[in-house]
C-alpha cells in the first residue's frame, strides 16, 4: 500500500513530464549535440562533428562577445527598472484612493498585451517622423526629434524603456499582493518605537516582500534574457548589431545564415550562462536569509 | 424517440458533409508575393488567377502578401521543410541559390511545349539557367532609375542632377526643416541593416565606378568603390534622406509629395497615379547623375519559379501558361510600367505615350547586374555580409575606408570558403 501510494502521484505526473521531454529536453539535447556539429542548412543534406571548432570559433568571435555585452546590460538596466518601479508602483497601488480597482486593472494592460502587439505599438510611437514621442519632445519640450531606433546610442535604452514598461505591471501586482500580506501591527509597533517612513519601509516593507521581490526579479531576469519578440519586431538587432542581444544572433546565424551548428553553440552557451546566474542568485538568497 | 432519431439523422449529416468538405473544397495553389500589395501587380495576378481559376474548375490561387524582407529568409526554412508554396516569385540575384540547393522544378520542357523561348526574350535563355536547363519564366525586367518630383525642382529653382556634386547639392537644397522637424527631403533610400540595403545602395558604388566583388575577388578596397560607399555615408550624414524608416514608409513620403527624389523602379509611377493621381504628371525619371555607363545603374530580372515539392506542380505550371499568353503579357506591361519577358509586349504607342519608359528600358540594356559575379549561389549571404559594414558604417559612423577594410577582410574569407 505505502510502495503504491508512493508511486501513485508519479504515474500522475507521468502524462505531463512526457510531454516536457519531448518539447524542452529532448530539442535542449539535440541543440547540444548540434553544437558539435557543423551543417549548413542551404547546402549540406547531414551535419559532420566538428567536436569543439564551433566554440572555439565563437570565443575569438568580437560580434559574440559584443552581444554577450550587450545582453546583459539590456538584462540587467530591464530588470533593474521592472523591479524598482515595480515595487514603487506597489506601494502607490497599497494606497488608498477612490476608483483604485478601476485603476488596479487599466494598470495591469501592458502586461496582458502580445509582445508583437506591443512591439508594432511603440515601434510608431519611437518613430522618428510620425512618432507621437518626438512629437512631444519637440513640440512641448522643445528637443529636436531623436533617432530612437535608428541610433546605435540608444535604441538599446528605447527597448529597455518597453521592456519596463510591459513587464511592470506584473512585478507591481505580485508584490502588491505580497505588501498587503504584511501584518499592519508591525508598522504600528515602528511607529510607536518612533520609526519613520523610511525606517518602516527599510526594516519592515522590504523584509516583508523580499521572497516574492527575489522570485520576481528572478523571472524577469529570465524573461529578459531571453527576449526575442520585442528586440526581433522593433530593431531586428540592428541598427548596425546595436540592439543584437545573445538570443537574436542565434536566431541570425540559424535562419539568415542557415548555420545550425554554430547557433546551436550560442544558443547553448546562453543557456549555460542563464542558469549559471539563476544558481548564484538563489544561493545569495540563501545566504541573505540565514 | 422521433425527435431524438431526428436528432441523430441531422447531426450524422453534418458530422458526414464536414468530414467530405475537405475533399470538396478546391485545390488551392499558393503563390505568397509581396507584389499582391502593390499597384500593377495586384491586378494582373489577380486578373490571370481568375482565368486560371475558370479554366480550372477545383482549383484557386490563394494569393498573399509577404514582406520582401522576409520572403526569402521564409521561402528557404519553406522549401527545407519541405513543405514550400506552389508558385515563388524570385530574383536574378538569388535564382542561383535556389537552383544551387536543387529546390527549384526544371522549366526547360515545359517552356518549349509552350514555345516560350522564341516568344520570350533572349535573357530567358541565359537568366535562371544551369548546364542549358531554365528554372524560372521571366516576369519582368527592371532597372533602377531617378524618378524626381518636377514641381518640389520648379519651387526650389533647381534642374535635375547629372553628377553627384549636383545631386548632392539639390539634395541639400530640397531638404526643408520647420521648427526643428525636417519636413521636406532632398531625397529617399534606404539605410535600415536589411534588405534591401544592397541593392540601393549599389547603384552609388557602379556609378562611382567601383563594385564590392570584381572578377570573383573582393573589390571592396579600391578607390572608387570607397567613393560611392562614402558618397552614399554623405547623404546619410548631412541627413538629406530619412533616416531607419521601412522601404514602403520612404515610398509613401515620396508620393506624398514630402520626397524630392527617389531611387526606385518604374513600380513606382503605378504607386504614385494610384496614391496620388495629382501628383503623378509631375513625376519625372532621368538617369543616376553620373557619366558615363554609371548613369545606367544597375538592372535585374524577377521570375517566377516552381519549388521542386510543391504538391500542385501542374496547376501551377497552368498559371504561368497563362500569364506568359501575350495578351497577358501585353497587359502586365499596362498595369505595371515594368516590361515583361515576352517580345514585342512594348508598343510603339506605349513608348510615346510615356517617354519615361525609355530611360528605364536603357537601364534594362546596359546596367550592371547586382549579383556579384562568381558569386551569384550564394548571394543571400552575401548581400547580409555587405549590409551588415554598410549599415555600422552609416549608424557608427565609421570612416568609409575602414568600413571597406573591414568587409575587405570578411569577404575574403567569405569567398575563400564558399569557392573552394
Amino acid at each position: 500500500m505505502k510502495f503504491k501510494s508512493k508511486l501513485y502521484p508519479a504515474f500522475l505526473l507521468t502524462p505531463a513530464i512526457l510531454v516536457l521531454a519531448v518539447v524542452v529536453l529532448l530539442p535542449t539535447l539535440q541543440a547540444f549535440l548540434l553544437s558539435f556539429q557543423s551543417w549548413d542548412f542551404l547546402r549540406d543534406s547531414k551535419p559532420t562533428f566538428i567536436w569543439f571548432q564551433n566554440y572555439i570559433q565563437m570565443l575569438q568571435d568580437e560580434s559574440f562577445w559584443g552581444a554577450f555585452g550587450r545582453t546583459f546590460i539590456y538584462t540587467i538596466g530591464s530588470v533593474l527598472g521592472i523591479v524598482g518601479f515595480g515595487l514603487l508602483s506597489a506601494l502607490l497601488l497599497n494606497i488608498s484612493f477612490p476608483l483604485r480597482g478601476v485603476f488596479r486593472g487599466v494598470f495591469l494592460m501592458p502586461w496582458v498585451l502580445p509582445y508583437a502587439v506591443a512591439a508594432l505599438a511603440w515601434s510608431w510611437l519611437y518613430d522618428y517622423q510620425f512618432g507621437l514621442i518626438n512629437f512631444v519632445l519637440n513640440t512641448l519640450l522643445k528637443i529636436p526629434p531623436l533617432l530612437w531606433l535608428g541610433s546605435s546610442n540608444i535604441a538599446l535604452l528605447a527597448l529597455m524603456i518597453v521592456s519596463i514598461w510591459k513587464e511592470l505591471p506584473f512585478a507591481a501586482i505580485m508584490l502588491l499582493a505580497s505588501l498587503q500580506s504584511i501584518p499592519l501591527d508591525l508598522y504600528e509597533a515602528g511607529a510607536i518605537d518612533g520609526a519613520g517612513a523610511w525606517k518602516s519601509f527599510w526594516h519592515i516593507t522590504l523584509p516583508g516582500v523580499l521572497g516574492v521581490l527575489s522570485i520576481v526579479t528572478l523571472l524577469e531576469f529570465i524573461w529578459a534574457f531571453k527576449q526575442f519578440p520585442l528586440i526581433y519586431i522593433m530593431t531586428g538587432g540592428g541598427p548596425a548589431q546595436a540592439t543584437e542581444t545573445l538570443v537574436i544572433q542565434t536566431y541570425k546565424q540559424a535562419f539568415v545564415n542557415f548555420n545550425l551548428g554554430y547557433a546551436s553553440t550560442i544558443g547553448v552557451v546562453t543557456l549555460l550562462v542563464s542558469s549559471i546566474f539563476a544558481m548564484i542568485y538563489f544561493k545569495l538568497l540563501n545566504r541573505m536569509e540565514r | 424517440m422521433l425527435k431524438k432519431k431526428i436528432i441523430v439523422l441531422l447531426f450524422s449529416v453534418v458530422l458526414i458533409f464536414s468530414m467530405l468538405s475537405p475533399g470538396m473544397a478546391a485545390v488551392k495553389v499558393r503563390f505568397p508575393n509581396w507584389q499582391w500589395a502593390e499597384a500593377g501587380f495586384k491586378e494582373i495576378f489577380t486578373e490571370v488567377a481568375q482565368q486560371f481559376a475558370k479554366e480550372n474548375p477545383g482549383a484557386e490561387i490563394d494569393g498573399y502578401v509577404v514582406a520582401p524582407s522576409e520572403y526569402y529568409d521564409k521561402l528557404t526554412i519553406e522549401m527545407k521543410a519541405g513543405n514550400p508554396p506552389d508558385i515563388v516569385m524570385l530574383r536574378d540575384s538569388n535564382i542561383a541559390q535556389f537552383i544551387a540547393m536543387n529546390e527549384l522544378t526544371p522549366l526547360g520542357d515545359w517552356m518549349k511545349k509552350n514555345g516560350i523561348f522564341e516568344r520570350f526574350i533572349p535573357a530567358q535563355q541565359i537568366v535562371g539557367v544551369k548546364n542549358g536547363e531554365p528554372y524560372g519564366l521571366i516576369a519582368f525586367t527592371k532597372s533602377w532609375q531617378l524618378l524626381y518630383n518636377k514641381k518640389l525642382f520648379e519651387e526650389a529653382n533647381i534642374k535635375v542632377p547629372t553628377t553627384p556634386s549636383e545631386f548632392l547639392e539639390a539634395a541639400q537644397k530640397l531638404t526643408i526643416s520647420e521648427g526643428g522637424r525636417i519636413k521636406q527631403y532632398g531625397f529617399a533610400t534606404m539605410t535600415l541593416d536589411k534588405a534591401p540595403l544592397y541593392t540601393y545602395m549599389l547603384p552609388w558604388v557602379i556609378g562611382m565606378g567601383g563594385n564590392f566583388v570584381k572578377d570573383g575577388k573582393s573589390n571592396a578596397t579600391d578607390k572608387k568603390t570607397i567613393e560611392g560607399v562614402a558618397f552614399y555615408k554623405e547623404l546619410f550624414d548631412k541627413r538629406v534622406i530619412p533616416i531607419g524608416v521601412e522601404e514602403p514608409v520612404y515610398r509613401q513620403l515620396f508620393w506624398e509629395g514630402k520626397v524630392a527624389m527617389l531611387l526606385d523602379g518604374p513600380w513606382i509611377l503605378q504607386l504614385v497615379e494610384a496614391k496620388n493621381p495629382a501628383l503623378y504628371p509631375y513625376i519625372g525619371v532621368a538617369p543616376l547623375p553620373f557619366e558615363g555607363k554609371g548613369k545606367y545603374g544597375t538592372a535585374g530580372f524577377n521570375l517566377l519559379g516552381i519549388p521542386k515539392n510543391a504538391k500542385n506542380k501542374e496547376l501551377a505550371l497552368k498559371y504561368l501558361e497563362i500569364l506568359a499568353r501575350p495578351e497577358y503579357q501585353k497587359k502586365f506591361l499596362e498595369y505595371t510600367n515594368l516590361a515583361p519577358g515576352a517580345k514585342d509586349s512594348v508598343s510603339a504607342q506605349y513608348a510615346e505615350k510615356n517617354p519615361w519608359f525609355g530611360v528605364f528600358a536603357k537601364g534594362v540594356e546596359n546596367g550592371v547586374p547586382i549579383t556579384p559575379q562568381g558569386l551569384e549561389a550564394y548571394y543571400l549571404e552575401y548581400e547580409t555580409l555587405i549590409q551588415k559594414h554598410i549599415s555600422k558604417m552609416l549608424f557608427n559612423n565609421i570612416p568609409p575606408k575602414k568600413a571597406m577594410a573591414d568587409l575587405d577582410k570578411e569577404l575574403k574569407e567569405f569567398i575563400a570558403k564558399k569557392t573552394k
